[in-house]
């Protein structure tokens, strides 16, 4: 039922690279790394005697919310991106514990924003992002191959031009 | 300062110095009012009871008597007043504005300003959202006011010419409004003042009665609060009054604070008057300094109609509108409180269409009030009677809140985009919140727990109605404001 809701049928509904993935696990890698110097070190204290067991606690912590990321969430919510274009407006759905579907007219866009980080470059993938006079409207498309991202940018400008309405 | 700086496509002609409109002569003075007020109290506690000391002060100068420590206050006070006022005067001479207008284009103001950095802005008045005319305390004795111009891109984006004489001030909102409201300035030359009607006034016993009552609840529970520690502090024993009064010692902050706002709201709101323009609502409030804001109809985002729980009993409303680029601006209230009958046909009135059924809270809506998912119980048990949505002809209503029952209606033509958001719990629940985004300064308009399937079905008529109303704003410059007598329940 939810599902016809954020992914209404019938609509050509495109899903994001898979290279957003990896993009996405660059954070947690870091979090991974932070747990496993936290758990260096407990062992070390734990060698020079003065120490308990609970001092390994947050290392372990972290390692399994990293673990869960990495295999479980990344992965998950990267592929619930979603995004379809309509002949009047832009449906881009994301989440699956929190689901998203937000509907932007191409005449509401003021700006169409593509950035890449980086890591996003490395991989080449960029962000389209719709901006409209509301600073609401949360309508950003991430992991996009580059020319994808350029194609996108170009027709929807195209498409903002002939429809454009102010406020 | 990023107005509307956009490339201009016509030209816009370079005035003349001497074309350019000056502000008032005294605007510097009360630029710098504080120190030269600071200047003054000085000046008088060091020669105020003897104007002699005069000559003490020029031995002093020459080195024959010390000084003592207020009249070396006095003496850099006054100097920094003095640079401060010169200052202020160099940068008068150099502020100017103008207002230019081809025949049958819509006019541009231009604002040149800037002592060492010249600014030259030209604000397209077309862009304007609202005009207010403000008078602070000290300026209004002297009769001078402030003409502020808001733009969409924020409080950065606004325009404050300050100060002008009363007069000019309200000479020049006119001819500001002229422009702002009409395509072509020459077709509405012909409309007068005299068509403003005067439709509310709160009477300021009403005012300070309703005042309390809404914030009755906070100020209580902070009562009850103290009071609570004070029979602890002395059932338990004096021993454990100190850890008592550490506790009392905030609330009591908190309580000084809340009464501070209470006083601040009733002065600001005091002798509200409420008048309708042929193109929009002009309010004037205000008991030591006065604000005077202009509404165009065409220009307001949200209206809301807020009941608080205290309200209710006594079948008072609040009424208040969303423009975009306001912000929090005080302005932003229409009706600080009325009765129902009256507050609905404001909100009606601005919004051009009947928003709301008579009868208040309790108000008989039939079948065009949706309500929430059967399940919403469960998440929100506290608002789930008073939830709802209702899709008029032009714009939506949403009903929300537990203790303040909010009614906010926004025009479809102004919806920016439209959103769908569901939680985990809701969906377990098999609903979903609906969302409509506005611009930057206005508050979100949610409807929330909708059933999925109805959800859907509200998405899909909600983005389907602001296609049509935008497609109509761009087509035709069809006015948003109702023709002539606007439709009111009665």
């Amino acid at each position: 039922m939810g599902d016809r809701l954020f992914l209404e049928p019938g609509l050509d509904w495109q899903p994001v690279s898979a290279k957003l993935v990896t993009e996405r696990r660059v954070p947690v890698a870091g979090l991974a790394v932070l747990g496993l110097g936290l758990l260096a070190w407990a062992s070390f204290a734990a060698s020079t005697g003065a120490s308990y067991a609970g001092q390994g606690i947050p290392g372990v912590i972290l390692l399994v919310v990293a673990a869960v990321s990495w295999f479980v969430v990344v992965p998950r919510v990267v592929s619930s991106w979603r995004y379809a274009e309509r002949e009047q407006d832009l449906l881009v759905t994301h989440g699956r514990l929190w689901r998203s579907l937000s509907i932007v007219p191409y005449g509401r866009m003021q700006v169409i924003e593509v950035s890449a980080n980086p890591v996003a470059r490395r991989l080449g993938i960029a962000t389209v992002k719709l901006v409209t006079a509301s600073a609401s409207t949360d309508a950003s498309i991430p992991g996009l191959p580059v020319h994808v991202a350029h194609e996108l940018r170009d027709r929807l400008a195209a498409k903002g031009e002939a429809l454009s309405a102010g406020l | 300062m990023s107005l509307d700086h956009e490339a201009t496509p016509q030209s816009v002609p370079e005035p003349a110095a001497e074309e350019l409109r000056r502000l008032h002569p005294l605007t510097p003075l009360f630029r710098s009012w504080r120190l030269v007020g600071l200047a003054g109290a000085l000046g008088y506690g060091a020669f105020g009871d003897d104007l002699s000391r005069l000559v003490w002060v020029w031995q002093a100068l020459h080195g024959d008597a010390e000084l003592s420590l207020v009249v070396r206050a006095f003496l850099l006070v006054f100097a920094a007043a003095l640079a401060s006022v010169g200052l202020g005067w160099l940068a008068w001479r150099a502020t100017g504005f103008a207002i230019v207008a081809e025949a049958g284009e819509p006019g541009t103001l231009l604002y040149h300003r800037g002592l060492l950095i010249r600014q030259r802005s030209q604000v397209r008045l077309k862009r304007v959202q609202s005009v207010d005319v403000n008078q602070p305390f000290l300026p209004r004795v002297f009769g001078l006011a402030a003409v502020k111009l808001d733009m969409a891109a924020g409080e950065d984006a606004s325009v404050n010419l300050s100060y002008l004489s009363r007069g000019d001030a309200w000479a020049l909102r006119e001819e500001i409004l002229r422009h702002t409201s009409a395509e072509t300035p020459s077709a509405d030359a012909v409309r007068t003042p005299a068509t403003d009607v005067v439709i509310g006034h709160v009477e300021t016993a009403h005012l300070v009665k309703a005042s309390l009552l809404d914030g009755a609840g906070v100020l209580l529970s902070m009562l009850a609060w103290v009071v609570l520690a004070v029979v602890l502090a002395l059932t338990i024993g004096w021993k454990a009054l100190a850890p008592a009064l550490t506790a009392v010692i905030p609330l009591t902050l908190g309580l000084l604070v809340a009464l501070r706002k209470q006083v601040a709201t009733i002065l600001r709101d005091a002798d509200f008057t409420v008048t309708r323009t042929p193109t929009g609502i002009r309010t004037r409030a205000g008991l030591t300094s006065t604000a005077n804001r202009t509404v165009d109809f065409d220009r307001v985002q949200t209206v809301r109609i807020e009941r608080p729980l205290l309200w209710r009993r006594f079948g008072w409303a609040r009424v208040d509108v969303d423009v975009a680029g306001a912000g929090e601006a005080a302005g932003a209230s229409l009706m600080p409180v009325a009765d129902d009958v009256a507050a609905v046909a404001l909100a009606s009135d601005v919004a051009g269409e009947v928003i709301e059924p008579v009868g208040g809270v309790a108000a008989d809506w039939g079948s065009v009030l949706i309500p929430p998912g059967e399940r919403a119980r469960l998440l929100d048990p506290w608002a789930v009677s008073w939830l709802g949505v209702a899709v008029l002809e032009h714009g939506v209503v949403s009903r929300t809140g537990v203790l303040t029952r909010t009614l906010s209606y926004v025009p479809f033509a102004r919806v920016q985009s439209v959103s769908v958001r569901q939680g985990w719990l809701q969906r377990r629940l098999g609903l979903a919140t609906v969302y409509l985004d506005l611009p930057s300064g206005t508050s979100r308009w949610l409807a929330p727990h909708r059933d999925v399937a109805e959800a859907g079905d509200l998405v899909l008529r909600l983005s389907a109605a602001a296609r049509q109303h935008r497609r109509g704003a761009s087509a035709a410059p069809e006015p948003a404001t109702p023709d002539g007598e606007p439709t009111l329940p009665r």
